[in-house]
């Protein structure tokens, strides 16, 4: 019998102590989600029982069917689809813009308004409710796409904003203006240079003002009411009624709602490191 | 802002002139919807009404057809009916009159009605409903909800349907505890020793701590003692007057000294009460009709009755009855339209339909002696205790919200587990509704 | 030795608010372009947060209660004079400290070790991947209510299992005791957030140019000393932003607490969010809520001074 090598035994050896340390992890991350699937796919009648039910004796699919069957669950997923593709497009656009002044510009007041961005986040929804559902109102925006994607992008505006301007200052500027020099412009070198680069810092970024925008429910609630607006959030929240929580009904919801940003997660996890690996090839 | 002026209208401080001048310049930018979310008529004649409910069952559509059937016979309106979550709706309601732009009518919560009133919001409902030929079919109590159980405040919003708050019970165990059912304050406390057992995790009793668990409270005071040891003349509170301080005693007591409440009583609210219900963690509970369906599809019709609230030593029996009620809004576009549907919802066709879809029970007597809600024995047993149904004291008085969510939830532990005295804690309760 | 040669291969880090890397060129076209580029963003600030932000300080210097639309009138400190002198002020204020206090280390450590973890490639790792992620996507209303149910006292799924593994004879009130409550609260809103760490750490590491590692192993460092000077150096920005703006948020995310226990057992989760909750919606009371949220903007702002200036003086 033939020893393995060192080298080999060593890395199965890492590879042990990795999944040593990463099963409690997928574990606690893991183990109240699945007690939400079950609850799910067993009949109201079997969801409060003693003892408890890890596994179901009964399984069925009737929650699901009624989600999309009873309701209009695809119309509310395209809605959350378009409000988080439109919050993640516009506010990667504005604060990239304002990342990178912050990042290659000295200007008088730039830390003023770097501050000032922090400010945002320091007062209570409860008291910008009200005021909000006026100004959405009076302009017009009121249960539509538009009302949620502005405010959306300007509440993760501060995350957004601060989290760029460390990754762009990071990477060297001499790239930069060595493409300037051979002739690109200001705005070619971001688009060829900057922005290749940053792909990480970019990509977590939207992936943040995806998943807030996409479970965001006091604002949806105010502010696009409207069967043809509504969100997910807004939906699951018909499940908490006045007078009880539709477990079967809320839990399914909760599991439709959460898988879709997973896989979507999981494709770009793909294609990110695929570009990083190009970036570096280059 | 305001420093020379003492006073400021409302209009001026919620809404700046900044803003209108910057909404007025940015609904000139944007193109869309002329009149924002507006329910005005685009082009045609008919006046859109808009209208804001919420249902237990989101996949219901009673509301859209009885819409539906209303539009059909007034060629002028149509109603829109908008539904969102319960919790969404007051919240919503908040910002809606404060940016002066109210829906034309809603369904409102009856906590809510006392603060949405004094806002000015709500267009009061006498004239027309004194000009009902048929006012009289609706059942007293209902009414007098609507005025908020002051018989000389005017009608606040319009009669749609109720619940009566009774006690659920688990005959099985109570059979095999050789246990009559539970009819008095006595036999009830009796029961409720008799069936505990924390070894076994089982529980006499279900009691609500969480936020509005203050309703079982004031009907086991007012069962026991009757009304007038709850709420003296005025409306003031009295529960907590040293003469009166037996009866808080007496509930606090089910946790205290006969310790036949969960471990978790202070913090069970509605959905627990059920839940342990269902999983048989408890043995008795009071909740109202809309509990009725699930508890029998979980443990069946043959584990779970309903009885009349126990009476108390007095002989007399008091229980919760909790109206449903639609509101008009005197800053909508037109309240006689608003009328016109709140008052189809209330007639009898609507309301049959409407309680026979969504559990709730009619509050016309005409609409009650239907078979259907005769021959259901969890609506038999809300009916029968209508007479002695009554809305909680104190929903009038401006500290109830407070009462109910803040300060009973957050004390009920300390008075629960005995770091707290009776007198303290009916005094602190008693204090938001002074 | 090695610092010193991984020193010259790591890029040039200066944090956010530290120098930044380029003068602006005299031309008034570039003296103008860094307030171009600020515009979308403020404009977008402006019409959404601003003017409620402005008029809740306003409120807050106003007797203001929607109850009485015709009893409002300035009342200068009044308000402020109020909460300082409320002891449930204070109560809250502590309270709000150690929900982040506790919060926030906790997360960024789990968030940090998942980081690492998922940073290596090994086999399966794309279980991990997928499943570090769920927590962040349940939607805070069903998070709250899910772990309300796991750690009720007599259906629980914690107590349960506590029972069978024999930790426990019987089931503990978790969210009903208030030395308890506190701590389960945190352990949701953990549970929820590390995600959120663990994902903008790994971004982060991911940023960090492998051949430094190379270089590093080239020159005999351990795995200790490569995450303390190449690792650590390159992702210190990015846990400065995340833990502060954590910290800003934290202290005012309201849901899970809301939801769980509605700042009980006897005001042991009431948190400042939640007193503001409660008096505005609850209570209608927007000029004494105003007061209070002003009050915490006012500390958090305090902490980020002293955060920033720590910053500065450690690079």
């Amino acid at each position: 019998m033939t020893t393995a090598s060192p080298v080999a035994a060593r890395g199965r050896r890492s590879v042990f102590v990795i999944w040593l340390l990463a099963l409690p992890v997928i574990l606690l991350s893991l183990g109240p989600f699945l007690w939400l699937l079950k609850t799910s796919l067993v009949p109201e009648s079997r969801i409060f029982v003693r003892p408890l039910e890890y596994l179901p004796s009964t399984v069925t699919l009737e929650n699901f069917v009624m989600l999309f069957e009873r309701m209009n669950f695809f119309g509310y997923f395209a809605n959350s689809f378009v409000v988080a593709l439109g919050s993640t497009a516009l506010g990667l656009v504005i604060s990239m813009s304002s990342s990178y002044a912050f990042a290659r510009f000295r200007f008088p007041g730039r830390r003023f308004f770097m501050t000032l961005f922090l400010v945002i986040p320091m007062f209570p929804t409860v008291l910008i409710l009200i005021p909000i559902y006026d100004i959405m109102r009076v302009t017009g925006l009121l249960n539509t796409y538009a009302s949620l994607i502005v405010a959306y992008s300007s509440f993760t505006i501060p995350f957004a904003v601060w989290m760029m301007t460390g990754y762009f200052a990071a990477l060297p500027v001499e790239m930069e203006e060595a493409a300037r020099v051979d002739g690109c412009s200001r705005l070619g070198a971001f688009v060829r240079v900057l922005l290749p680069t940053a792909v990480p810092g970019i990509s977590a970024t939207a992936l943040y003002i995806f998943i807030v925008s996409w479970n965001e429910y006091t604002f949806a609630a105010m502010l696009a009411q409207d069967e043809s607006v509504r969100t997910l959030p807004v939906a699951l929240q018909f499940f908490i009624t006045e007078f009880t929580v539709n477990w079967g009904l809320l839990a399914a919801g909760g599991v439709i709602v959460s898988l879709p940003v997973i896989l979507l997660f999981i494709v770009l996890q793909r294609q990110l490191i695929a570009g990083l690996t190009a970036g570096a090839v280059k | 802002m305001g420093a020379q002026r003492t006073s400021i209208s409302r209009r001026t401080l919620l809404r700046g002139a900044g803003l209108a001048a910057a909404g007025t310049a940015l609904s000139a930018c944007i193109p869309g919807p002329g009149t924002g979310g507006g329910g005005s008529s685009g082009g045609s004649q008919k006046l859109r009404l808009r209208y804001w409910a919420w249902v237990d069952d989101p996949t219901s559509r009673v509301l859209d057809d009885l819409a539906d059937r209303f539009n059909e016979n007034h060629p002028s309106i149509e109603v829109d009916v908008e539904l969102m979550p319960a919790s969404a709706v007051y919240e919503r309601l908040l910002a809606a009159i404060n940016a002066g732009d109210p829906p034309d009518a809603s369904a409102i919560h009856v906590n809510n009605v006392a603060d949405i009133a004094a806002m000015g919001a709500l267009h009061p409902l006498d004239q027309y409903f004194d000009a009902m030929p048929d006012k009289d079919d609706f059942v007293p109590t209902a009414v007098l909800g609507s005025r908020l159980g002051d018989e000389s405040a005017p009608l606040h919003t319009m009669p749609w349907y109720g619940l009566v708050s009774y006690l659920y019970y688990r005959p099985d165990w109570f059979r095999d505890a050789g246990l009559p059912e539970p009819r008095t304050t006595d036999d009830f406390v009796a029961a409720c020793r008799a069936i505990t057992d924390p070894a076994a995790g089982r529980y006499g009793y279900g009691l609500r701590g969480a936020t509005h668990g203050h309703i079982h409270y004031f009907m086991w005071l007012a069962s026991l003692a009757g009304l007038d040891a709850v709420r003296g003349p005025g409306g003031a509170p009295v529960f907590h007057q040293p003469e009166h301080i037996a009866g808080t005693d007496w509930f606090l007591d089910l946790a205290r000294t006969h310790r036949v409440v969960p471990p978790t009583a202070s913090g069970d609210g509605f959905e627990q009460l059920m839940n342990n219900m269902k999983a048989g963690v408890t043995g008795t509970a009071i909740h109202h009709i809309k509990s009725s369906e699930t508890l029998v599809s979980t443990l069946g019709a043959e584990n779970i009755r309903a009885v009349p609230m126990p009476v108390g030593p007095s002989g007399r029996r008091w229980t919760e009855f909790g109206p449903s009620m639609n509101a008009v809004y005197a800053g909508g576009q037109d309240p006689d339209a608003a009328w016109e549907w709140v008052s189809y919802l209330a007639s009898p066709e609507a309301m049959r339909i409407f309680c026979t879809e969504d559990g709730g029970l009619p509050v016309r007597q005409s609409v009650g002696s239907d078979p259907y809600f005769q021959e259901n024995p969890f609506a038999k047993v809300s009916i029968d205790s209508l007479p002695d149904a009554y809305l909680i004291p104190f929903t009038e008085r401006p500290g109830y919200a407070r009462l109910a969510e803040q300060t009973w939830p957050q004390l009920t532990q300390p008075a629960l587990s005995g770091e707290m005295s009776s007198a303290e804690f009916a005094g602190r309760l008693a204090e938001d509704v002074r | 030795m090695s610092a010193g040669a991984t020193a010259g291969v790591a890029p040039r880090r200066t944090g956010p608010p530290a120098a930044p890397v380029r003068r602006a060129r005299r031309r008034p076209r570039d003296l103008l372009l860094p307030y171009l580029l600020l515009l979308p963003a403020c404009g977008v600030v402006a019409l959404v947060v601003a003017f409620p932000i402005v008029q809740s300080i306003g409120y807050s210097l106003h007797h203001y209660n929607l109850r009485e639309p015709d009893n409002a009138y300035f009342s200068g400190l009044d308000n402020y004079v109020r909460a300082l002198t409320d002891e449930m002020f204070w109560r809250a204020l502590r309270a709000t400290a150690i929900w982040v206090g506790a919060v926030l280390p906790i997360q960024f450590a789990i968030g940090m070790a998942i980081a690492v973890l998922m940073n290596r490639a090994f086999p399966g790792r794309l279980v991990l991947r997928a499943s570090v992620l769920l927590p962040w996507v349940v939607p805070s209303a069903v998070v709250a209510l899910l772990w309300r149910w796991l750690l009720d006292g007599n259906l629980g799924v914690v107590n349960d299992l506590l029972i069978r593994v024999g930790l426990i004879d019987t089931g503990i009130p978790w969210l009903n005791d208030p030395s308890t409550a506190m701590a389960v609260v945190v352990l949701a809103m953990t549970w929820h957030g590390m995600p959120f760490f663990a994902l903008m750490l790994l971004a982060a590491l991911q940023a960090v140019p492998a051949e430094m590692y190379e270089a590093a192993h080239l020159d005999g460092a351990s795995g200790l000393q490569r995450f303390r000077y190449i690792t650590w150096p390159s992702i210190i920005d990015t846990i400065r932003t995340t833990t502060l703006l954590r910290i800003i948020w934290l202290a005012n995310s309201i849901e899970i607490i809301w939801i769980m226990t509605a700042g009980g057992p006897n005001f042991a989760t009431t948190t400042l969010p939640v007193v503001t909750f409660f008096e505005a919606v609850r209570g209608l009371d927007f000029g004494y809520a105003s007061a209070v949220s002003v009050l915490l903007a006012l500390i958090l702002l305090a902490v980020v001074h002293l955060y920033v200036r720590q910053m500065r003086k450690d690079d």
